[in-house]
């Protein structure tokens, strides 16, 4: 009895907390998105996010955050497996996710120098004899600079379902007869999905509502679903129509972690 | 020789500037025998089961299958299976599947994959469980799914590395039988390595005793038993009272400041020996009609019989099996006959030891 009141003052804090700033936020949303643009209580905003612009600016928020994490995928894994047979495997890791602590503007501005004009990138393309390129402002520099942001999120989870794999296993399957590939494809691959799965979530998730280095990097020739809301915000003002895209957002969201979900991790 | 399917020729094994795992081992193992590597943890029998299994490379020396020289061909081209001491199961297969694993890879039909994962899993009691997945199977389940998934293979040796150790006692006895009677049906090789001696001398046809990366004996159970060729072997190997002594002349050997009657000749006169007498080849006896005078320590009754731990007027520590009671703090006398006494020369190599051994046993008056 004691301990039950003991238990739900500890939790006080943090329900306050998810009451305040996650559930009032989100039901806040959905109420602004019944609204038009003059205040009117309405639908006419989820009719507007049917149409073909919304439309084509949903699937191609899903192309990029799909192109980044698939990059980000075959960078990472391998990098977790080289990860995982060095001496100092915990030193190697930390060096991989400290970037991950600097603020992603102060990253986004240090891309902006490497890609720009002038920057090394260009210095480097005109030393091959290549000569100088637009690379800021491209696709290919949006998805290089997001891909860079994510990795260490990739790697992660990546590295520890990798470490946990009990070495043994990959003896077992050469004994019975398994070259490196068939081991990687039978044993290894299998049973690191988990973390694979894992580093998807975390990468495709955020990669979807991207919208600083959209305008940064991508100079505002990528539109994501991020970028609009920011933009219904702050520049045209249509705080239903932002809304709106924020809750089909969110509703993509919670149907991709329930669809990549962990069966198992639940019990 | 010609009967060898696996040889190695002064292998060694060593890792950076470490002293060797494996010093210059040399031996042979025949087809369709059971054999057990004995030794304590470090002593290189482990390292022995990679090197024939192929997930190491030996730094000096080569090994011979069928023989042919494999010191180079990759471990998943081996005619070996491995039973490994976790049992290495795949989690994320079924039963049916972990057993198929090497079948798939050999790319086999599927209606003949069926037909053999059937066939070993009725080998090793396990008819039914083929979908069961490995998590839901008991520890002696696990066992028999590692050996089902060695033996569906149909290799020519299979290698056991201390697959008994994380059962229970009783299971572990049981295993023991199923073990043995499993490859009497095969007749193919195994080669098990244990640190456990009861299990070694239960189980093999052939026991090789290690110790610090050199093979110290091999033999038959009884043997290895029996004549123990060094302290370390007479050790590890049972039970037993080590004592130094000297070899006054042939016949006549001398220990804890008595001279006793021997079967051993051949050594030169007053070399110093280690004498070895099993417990059980000791008896209690009065004072006077006893060899040996020693006061009864302790006693622990042991079931099959008393272990009696007495000690010497010098202070050395005899152990008697008996099944006759002695009363602690009591004086006896302890009796052994001639051959009960194992003489053991310091350092001697195993052919020597083998050979002197046979010299005994051609026209030696004391033999019976």
């Amino acid at each position: 009895m004691n301990n039950k009141v003991t238990r739900n003052l500890y939790l006080f804090p943090y329900a306050l907390w998810i009451v305040l700033f996650v559930v009032a936020p989100l039901l806040l949303v959905l109420y602004y998105s019944f609204f038009d643009i003059e205040g009117h209580f309405s639908l006419v905003n989820y009719k507007t996010f049917f149409t073909p612009v919304y439309l084509k600016m949903t699937l191609s928020s899903f192309w990029y955050a799909f192109l980044i994490t698939v990059i980000a995928l075959i960078v990472s894994y391998p990098t977790a497996y080289l990860l995982t047979k060095t001496k100092h495997k915990q030193l190697w890791l930390l060096l991989i996710i400290v970037p991950s602590w600097i603020n992603l503007l102060l990253k986004a501005y240090a891309f902006l120098g490497i890609f720009g004009t002038k920057g090394i990138a260009n210095s480097f393309l005109e030393a091959v004899g290549i000569g100088a390129k637009q690379i800021l402002f491209t696709d290919f520099s949006f998805v290089f600079v997001s891909v860079y942001i994510f990795i260490p999120f990739m790697i992660l989870p990546i590295f520890n379902s990798l470490n946990e794999l009990n070495p043994t296993l990959l003896d077992a399957a050469n004994d019975l007869g398994a070259s490196r590939w068939i081991t990687f494809r039978r044993v290894i691959f299998p049973l690191t999905i988990d973390g694979v799965k894992a580093g998807c979530q975390v990468v495709f998730i955020p990669a979807l509502s991207l919208f600083m280095l959209t305008r940064l990097i991508a100079g505002n020739r990528v539109i994501t679903l991020g970028t609009a809301i920011e933009q219904q915000f702050l520049v045209t003002r249509d705080w239903g129509m932002g809304s709106t895209i924020a809750v089909f957002l969110i509703l993509i969201m919670f149907l991709i972690i329930s669809l990549t979900g962990n069966r198992k991790r639940g019990v | 020789m010609t009967n060898a399917i696996i040889q190695f020729k002064q292998v060694t094994k060593q890792y950076d500037n470490d002293p060797a795992v494996l010093d210059n081992v040399s031996f042979e193992i025949e087809r369709g025998k059971f054999y057990t590597l004995l030794g304590p943890s470090g002593c290189g029998k482990t390292t022995i089961l990679r090197l024939i299994a192929g997930f190491t490379e030996a730094t000096k020396g080569d090994i011979f299958f069928n023989g042919k020289k494999i010191n180079d061909v990759p471990a998943n081209k081996r005619q070996v299976n491995t039973v490994f001491q976790d049992y290495a199961l795949f989690p994320h297969l079924n039963v049916f599947e972990n057993v198929a694993f090497g079948l798939r890879i050999k790319k086999m039909k599927s209606a003949d994959i069926q037909r053999k994962v059937k066939e070993a899993l009725s080998f090793v009691n396990l008819d039914g469980y083929e979908t069961r997945e490995i998590r839901e199977m008991s520890g002696g389940q696990r066992q028999r799914v590692a050996i089902a998934r060695a033996i569906v293979n149909e290799p020519e040796v299979i290698l056991l590395d201390e697959p008994l150790s994380a059962l229970d006692l009783k299971l572990r006895t049981e295993m023991q039988y199923e073990l043995r009677e499993l490859q009497r049906r095969l007749g193919i090789t195994f080669i098990f390595v244990t640190h456990d001696q009861e299990e070694a001398l239960a189980m093999s046809d052939e026991i090789f005793v290690l110790n610090k990366g050199t093979i110290q004996q091999s033999g038959t159970p009884i043997d290895i038993y029996d004549e123990p060729i060094n302290r370390f072997v007479a050790d590890f190997i049972g039970e037993s009272n080590i004592v130094e002594g000297k070899m006054i002349k042939d016949y006549l050997v001398e220990f804890v400041g008595g001279q006793f009657e021997c079967v051993d000749r051949g050594l030169n006169p007053n070399e110093a020996v280690d004498i070895v007498i099993r417990p059980e080849d000791l008896e209690i006896t009065t004072l006077e009609r006893g060899k040996l005078q020693v006061k009864v320590d302790s006693q622990l009754f042991r079931g099959v019989h008393y272990e009696i731990s007495c000690y010497d007027k010098d202070g050395n520590e005899w152990l008697v099996h008996s099944t006759r009671k002695a009363a602690v703090g009591d004086e006896i006398g302890l009796y052994f006959d001639p051959e009960a006494i194992h003489v053991m020369r310091f350092g001697e190599t195993e052919a020597d030891f083998d050979r002197r051994l046979e010299a005994y046993s051609a026209g030696d008056p004391h033999e019976q």
